[in-house]
């Protein structure tokens, strides 16, 4: 940042003396054209919705940008005080969740282009093989919604003729570069099979002899063995139908906001580097940690296992290396981050967060009996158990104190959820600690505490913790995840799968009610100050305008031009 | 680690038992031997990170327990000590999921259009709409039905029967049918209704709507009641089943109808091949009914045998390494073999018979009925194993030549042949499509 900001200047300063130099007609053309790019912005601009108005802080700039557009057409004239002044688009790109679910990234990406109407947005994003239907109602400021379909061919594409076949064929081993980490390699590969795979099929291409043969190679240099028939015939199979939908040349925007590192990110790559525009990624949680976490069940062979872990490990790389801002909901998922080579200036964090009306502060009067609330989904990786030992651990102090768990049982865990039961009976807690089940609207489980608990082994940034702090109750909980960037000073921290020290921070909390007086007001004044809904989107609508500001950080090299044009 | 033991882990799956007071206490190797499986078949130290902090393993405790400046460091090192040794795992077999019901629709439907003289004089044009119509419908809806909401189930559904209502209004437009044509094109159309229902135990209504003309056709037969009474009642149920499909969302319809009209042509091409063949063969002077029992019985044999196929055709690609790609082929040219043997012991009876001084007419009869049955019993495994273009041309070729003044019995052959050694030569090449067999 600093040395763009010693760019920026210098080259201010030799244009001011530019300016100084042209004549009375020039400067009142820029009035003019000021002017009309000014009645052009307040013509595009739309009534504010309920979620503008929560996000006060993300008011269109007006004077203020008018303003700075004046000093950078000083400084470097006309167009980039026009890239200012007009209404930018970003290209938003998705995987499986907006607009087409509820819940989840889903419901955060809701809320950021409600909460953003000064800027249009075009969205991206990737499904399945069969058709989807808009789940959300889409705001005005959405202009487009492009599904891309992975795991089938593209539609309206040209058959390839020999001369692609061979071009194909030339790229297939730059391609295969992410098997040894190659970043750069594989970088420029994806960008010039997406100008082949714009016009042309590539899903018949992944299926040609040397295709076939380069892949077979590729699995015998990363396992130092020769691989067998089947495991070849599954990476072709799955590089086909991963990257075959995916390798074209998305529609030109302002900026691209890519909300996972993951397979969306390889279109929402080839948008920002065809067009040089900045790119901004997100993520809630660490792609490739879930896909790391989910080849367990996936059963494949090893080989198979190895290919792609190679291909999400480069491409998240690339992202890292390439994006001009890498944010994370918490400081938890920047360490990945860094891990992986993304510079530690272009990445920030950006918490989530909450509607403060839909979070109403609780009554400070006390439960009848010392209350302890969970609320969330009952799976593994919320660790029940452990809550449930430490509450006996409670009772032991506490003899009165009561447990209750809000929240549904997914498809799948009813088998964890009789164990806890088992758990319950075999701790003669039936009484006391208690299955609520699903509770709406949340807050009322919140109202229902005095202290709240989550005793999670795994987290990314917990909604939970945060609803609790708004509605002003104390939070005791395991340092899981962006759990410590969400409760601050204001809550209390424990090691995960430890029930005596989680105990013990309960019962210090429920025997100290002016302790869990001050904890809830300050926690509830955290939550305004960090995480409120408007602050969220404030933050991403400032980061949309600096990043499309900043030169864009990272060319394509020409040497990868050169090595196209020589394949062409 | 307190209170570890004293609760089932629910990370279980990940660990080994690690008793043996001779190894290392060093707590590095005690997590590695803990996490085994996962420390082995890692595919990088990053994965292992990953499942350290689901685990709740973080910077913070790594450093308390482990004397690691974090989690990368100590997943790093744990990577490191630990040789790989990778167990290959085997895939599930492939699960067979037999259609036969269809099968003793088609046979039951069948048989009521011969009893119907269903090839006799111009009916013979609606059985072979009804047949080309049929293959639509299935192809339509025979993608992956459980992954369809509901709602979409019902208009491909709707899809399907206005496709097939359309065709009848055509043909009774473009030809003078009468009552008898019309009840026998209602009666395939309240059939393919009943089939191409999801799930059965939630359309009752439909299913006994559809059962309708089945029982009145069978009781008239039985009865020998007054036949245009049969047809009359068989065309009012028809009409009162047509009643709900108004309310269906059209929209949706047309849509799916425009959406899949260039995808269902080859299709049409392939059920308008078999529909001809299957006429010229009812239209044969003898043996039909054995016939017919001979082809159902082929095919109900043949989704069983196209299962053990596909099984040894994944395991024969699963076990070879692309270096003896020779005897890989030859391998799958004898799984292929297997699979077509029980077929043609077909023959054997009827040689039997032959020596026996049966008639040459009705012999020939029963020939072409099992060569059909074997042709059907390839395009399965061809369509199993995902070649379905090919076979749609060879059919509708089989079916063209059947109109000319060719032996039945030298187009069944050439058909059966074709077809075989389509199947030969599409199986050795099974690497390329091989993930279908998965």
């Amino acid at each position: 940042m600093n040395n763009t900001n010693k760019v920026l200047k210098l080259g201010q300063t030799c244009q001011a003396y530019k300016i100084a130099s042209q004549g009375v007609i020039k400067k009142l053309l820029f009035f003019i054209e000021l002017s009309l790019a000014k009645i052009l912005r307040l013509a595009s601009q739309e009534s504010p919705t309920p979620q503008a108005n929560l996000a006060s802080q993300a008011k269109r700039p007006t004077k203020k940008v008018t303003k700075k557009a004046i000093n950078i057409k000083k400084a470097t004239g006309f167009k980039a005080a026009w890239s200012i002044m007009k209404r930018k688009t970003i290209l938003f790109a998705a995987e499986g969740t907006y607009p087409y679910i509820m819940g989840g990234v889903s419901t955060w990406s809701d809320q950021l282009i409600k909460g953003l109407p000064a800027f249009d947005f075009k969205i991206m994003t990737v499904v399945g093989p069969h058709p989807v239907e808009v789940a959300i109602d889409l705001p005005p400021n959405v202009k487009e919604v492009m599904p891309v379909h992975f795991w089938r061919p593209r539609e309206e594409v040209q058959r390839p003729r020999k001369e692609h076949i061979l071009r194909f064929n030339m790229l297939m081993p730059n391609l295969l570069s992410f098997s040894y980490g190659d970043v750069e390699t594989f970088a420029q590969s994806l960008m010039m099979l997406a100008r082949l795979g714009h016009d042309y099929d590539l899903w018949s291409l992944f299926e040609n002899r040397s295709t076939w043969e380069i892949v077979r190679a590729t699995l015998a240099e990363l396992l130092g063995a020769a691989p067998r028939l089947g495991e070849v015939t599954l990476a072709i199979n799955w590089l086909k139908s991963t990257l075959a939908p995916l390798l074209f040349i998305p529609p030109r925007t302002d900026v691209v906001h890519v909300v996972t590192n993951g397979l969306c990110a390889i279109p929402a790559y080839i948008a920002a580097k065809t067009y040089q525009v900045p790119m901004v990624l997100t993520e809630h949680g660490v792609y490739l940690r879930e896909r790391y976490l989910g080849f367990k069940a996936e059963n494949d062979p090893y080989s198979l296992k190895l290919f792609r872990s190679r291909f999400y490990e480069t491409l998240a790389k690339m992202m890292y290396q390439h994006c001009e801002s890498v944010t994370s909901v918490s400081h938890f998922n920047r360490y990945w981050q860094l891990e992986f080579g993304a510079a530690p200036e272009r990445t920030r964090v950006i918490p989530n967060g909450i509607d403060p009306v839909s979070y109403p502060i609780a009554p400070v009067k006390h439960q009848d009996v010392p209350t302890i609330v969970w609320i969330g989904r009952v799976d593994p990786l919320k660790d029940l158990e452990t809550l449930i030992r430490s509450f006996a651990k409670v009772r032991e102090a506490i003899p009165n104190a009561k447990l209750r768990m809000f929240g549904p049982v997914p498809k799948g865990n009813e088998s964890y959820h009789n164990r806890l039961k088992a758990a319950v009976t075999e701790l003669s807690l039936q009484d006391s600690a208690i299955f609520e089940g699903p509770i709406r609207p949340a807050f009322e489980a919140y109202h229902k505490a005095d202290v709240v608990v989550l005793s999670s082994i795994s987290e990314g940034f917990p909604y939970t913790v945060v609803e609790a702090m708004m509605c002003a109750r104390p939070v005791v909980s395991t340092r899981a995840g962006g759990v410590g960037d969400a409760i601050g000073d204001v809550g209390y921290l424990v090691q995960p799968r430890n029930p005596s020290a989680l105990a013990e921070a309960l019962v210090e909390v429920l025997k100290n009610p002016q302790l869990r007086e001050a904890l809830g007001a300050r926690s509830r004044q955290r939550c305004l100050d960090e995480f409120t809904l408007g602050k969220m989107c404030a933050r991403y609508g400032k980061l949309y305008e600096e990043v499309s500001e900043m030169p864009v950080h990272y060319q394509w090299d020409r040497g990868a031009r050169d090595r196209e044009v020589m394949y062409s | 680690m307190t209170d570890r033991k004293n609760y089932q882990d629910d990370f279980a799956y990940l660990k080994q038992d690690s008793s043996g007071d001779r190894r290392s206490q060093d707590p590095v190797n005690q997590l590695s031997r803990l996490l085994d499986t996962l420390c082995v078949e890692a595919a990088s130290e990053h994965e292992i990170v990953a499942h350290l902090e689901s685990l709740g393993y973080n910077s913070h405790r790594v450093q308390q327990e482990f004397n690691r400046e974090n989690v990368f460091d100590l997943a790093s090192e744990m990577f490191r000590r630990t040789p790989r040794k990778i167990r290959e795992k085997s895939f599930a077999s492939v699960e067979g999921r037999p259609l036969w019901l269809r099968h003793i629709i088609m046979l039951c439907a069948i048989i009521a259009a011969l009893f119907m003289s269903g090839i006799t004089g111009k009916a013979w044009v609606i059985l072979l709409w009804v047949i080309c119509w049929s293959f639509m419908g299935n192809f339509l809806i025979g993608k992956a039905p459980s992954e369809r909401p509901e709602s979409e189930h019902k208009a491909v559904t709707g899809a399907i029967l206005y496709l097939g209502l359309f065709g009848f209004a055509l043909l009774f437009m473009l030809f003078p049918l009468g009552l008898r044509e019309l009840s026998l094109g209602i009666f395939w159309w309240a059939l393919a209704r009943w089939t191409w229902q999801p799930r059965f135990k939630d359309h009752h209504k439909d299913i006994l709507m559809g059962l309708v003309p089945v029982i009145t056709l069978t009781l008239a037969l039985l009865l020998r009641a007054n036949s245009q009474l049969i047809f009359g009642v068989v065309v009012i149920t028809a009409l009162a089943m047509t009643y709900d499909l108004l309310a269906w969302p059209k929209a949706a319809i047309w849509r799916w109808l425009y959406q899949k009209a260039s995808q269902v042509l080859p299709v049409a091409l392939y059920g308008l091949g078999q529909g001809l063949l299957l006429i010229s063969l009812l239209r044969q002077p003898d043996w039909n009914l054995i016939g017919i029992g001979l082809v159902v019985m082929m095919l109900l044999g043949a989704e069983h045998l196209v299962t053990w196929l596909r099984h040894m055709l994944k395991n024969l690609l699963w076990d070879t390494e692309v270096r003896s790609r020779r005897n890989y082929q030859m391998m799958v040219w004898s799984a292929v073999m297997r699979y077509a043997l029980p077929f043609l012991l077909i023959f054997v009876p009827i040689i039997a018979l032959a020596v026996r001084g049966w008639s040459f007419g009705s012999l020939l009869s029963l020939s072409n009925f099992a060569l059909f049955g074997f042709s059907l019993a390839c395009a399965l495994a061809l369509s199993s194993l995902n070649d379905a273009t090919p076979m749609y041309l060879i059919f509708l070729a089989a079916g063209v030549l059947s109109l000319l003044p060719i032996p039945l019995v030298l187009i069944m052959l050439a058909l059966a042949i074709a077809l075989f050694i389509r199947l030969l030569w599409h199986a050795k090449r099974v690497e390329y499509y091989g993930i279908y067999l998965f």
